[in-house]
């Protein structure tokens, strides 16, 4: 059996899940002491893309997730838990699939 | 170019200007880039040695239209901000936002785009030139879509519908494709599958591989989402094909990881993997560990095929 995470895709909570990648990724970068335009420099995004994830506001596309996950060094797969865990808390059976 | 070609301009110009400008368009049409971009170039010769200072600013808005298409040259944005602000005529001005929202996009500079493409939205509507209003606003809608704006996005590309006459034209085709993706993000399923499958005729009937290709991989997400992995997977081998045809490289990563997620939720790790794998491996060799993450986590909700 492989429990796979959501990436903090709660059914029920579109918005919240946006918002909390978007705050985790911020604490990251200011973590590593990187500015907005620093990060998008070394991640070779532009900086409007950066500030609507870290606001939270939608999606983004595979090539910006990964680029920026890789500009921050970031261990994906515990940055998805450590997303998932703050979202799910309360429901926790309901954010983490059985596969 | 396919925008501004569409549009058009005025008869009147009965000269080697216009005579170039359609031997462009035609070859545009046919796919024949380098002979459209010798043609345009022709043009610009024309209208410089007519000394007619708005043809130049048209000829050149031509150019730029290919260049940015095709990613290549000078940047033509400084000089077609100055032909907006010039403001010689709603043609030009309508022809250089319309290049500068475009050129936006493609940097994915989307607020700055946006409001280039509403000016250009305002000058085709003073032209009450239907066709640009419509160009206008599927750019609008292309901004909006790939700020992930997906209800925004929906009603730009139906007003851009609204403005096509031809049922079936490729440029109705496009349109109706993109607003079907976004119907499928924002849960209306059976809108965004009867869209898709529309496009999806279209296009094989009218050998559209662009078309087809988008159609594929976007009915494969719809499938994907609603757990039909059979289907699912038919259509994103066959996106995945077509996108490898044409070299789309964005599309063959946006297939390549929908088959792995088709795989992963089929219950076969090893095969996502192995799609996952061949993601990583073509187009982000520095991420050694991009598999192994999608494998543990299903980011479907998080990502926008068309940021």
């Amino acid at each position: 059996m492989v429990s796979r995470h959501t990436g903090g895709a709660a059914p029920d909570g579109r918005q919240g899940r946006f918002v909390l990648v978007g705050q985790r990724l911020r604490r990251l970068r200011k973590e590593r002491r990187l500015t907005v335009a620093e990060l998008c420099a070394r991640a070779g995004i532009q900086t409007a893309d950066q500030a609507r994830i870290e606001k939270g506001e939608g999606r983004m596309s595979l090539d910006v997730l990964f680029r920026v996950l890789a500009a921050l060094q970031v261990d994906g797969v515990e940055f998805f838990a450590a997303v998932e865990r703050e979202l799910s808390a309360p429901r926790e059976s309901k954010t983490i699939r059985e596969l | 170019m396919s925008e501004m070609a569409a549009g058009g301009i005025e008869v009147g110009a009965a000269s080697d200007y216009e005579r170039e400008w359609q031997r462009a368009v035609a070859a545009n049409e046919a796919g024949r880039l380098e002979e459209a971009r010798r043609h345009l170039a022709a043009a610009l010769v024309a209208a410089q040695r007519d000394g007619d200072e708005e043809l130049v600013d048209r000829a050149f808005c031509n150019q730029a239209a290919l260049a940015i298409a095709l990613g290549e040259g000078n940047d033509p944005v400084p000089r077609l901000c100055e032909i907006l602000m010039r403001n010689r005529s709603q043609v030009s001005g309508f022809l250089a936002a319309n290049n500068i929202a475009r050129a936006c996009e493609l940097r994915r500079e989307h607020a700055k785009g946006l409001f280039y493409a509403r000016l250009a939205r305002d000058r085709a509507a003073a032209l009450e030139r239907p066709d640009w209003l419509a160009a206008a606003n599927n750019q609008i809608a292309n901004l909006l879509l790939g700020d992930s704006r997906f209800e925004d996005a929906a009603a730009s590309y139906r007003e851009a519908l609204a403005l096509v006459p031809e049922a079936g034209a490729a440029r109705q085709v496009a349109y109706l494709v993109n607003l079907g993706y976004c119907e499928l993000v924002l849960g209306n399923f059976r809108g965004g599958f009867t869209l898709l499958y529309r496009c999806l005729r279209a296009a094989r009937r009218n050998s559209w591989v662009r078309l087809e290709s988008a159609a594929c991989i976007d009915l494969c997400y719809g499938h994907l989402e609603l757990g039909r992995l059979e289907a699912a997977e038919r259509h994103g081998r066959c996106g995945l094909a077509l996108a490898e045809r044409i070299g789309e490289s964005d599309w063959i990563k946006n297939a390549l990881y929908l088959l792995g997620e088709v795989a992963v939720l089929g219950g076969s790790a090893s095969r996502g993997y192995a799609w996952f794998h061949e993601l990583q491996r073509r187009y982000y060799p520095a991420q050694p560990h991009l598999p192994e993450l999608l494998l543990s986590v299903d980011v479907r909700k998080l990502i926008n095929l068309k940021a």
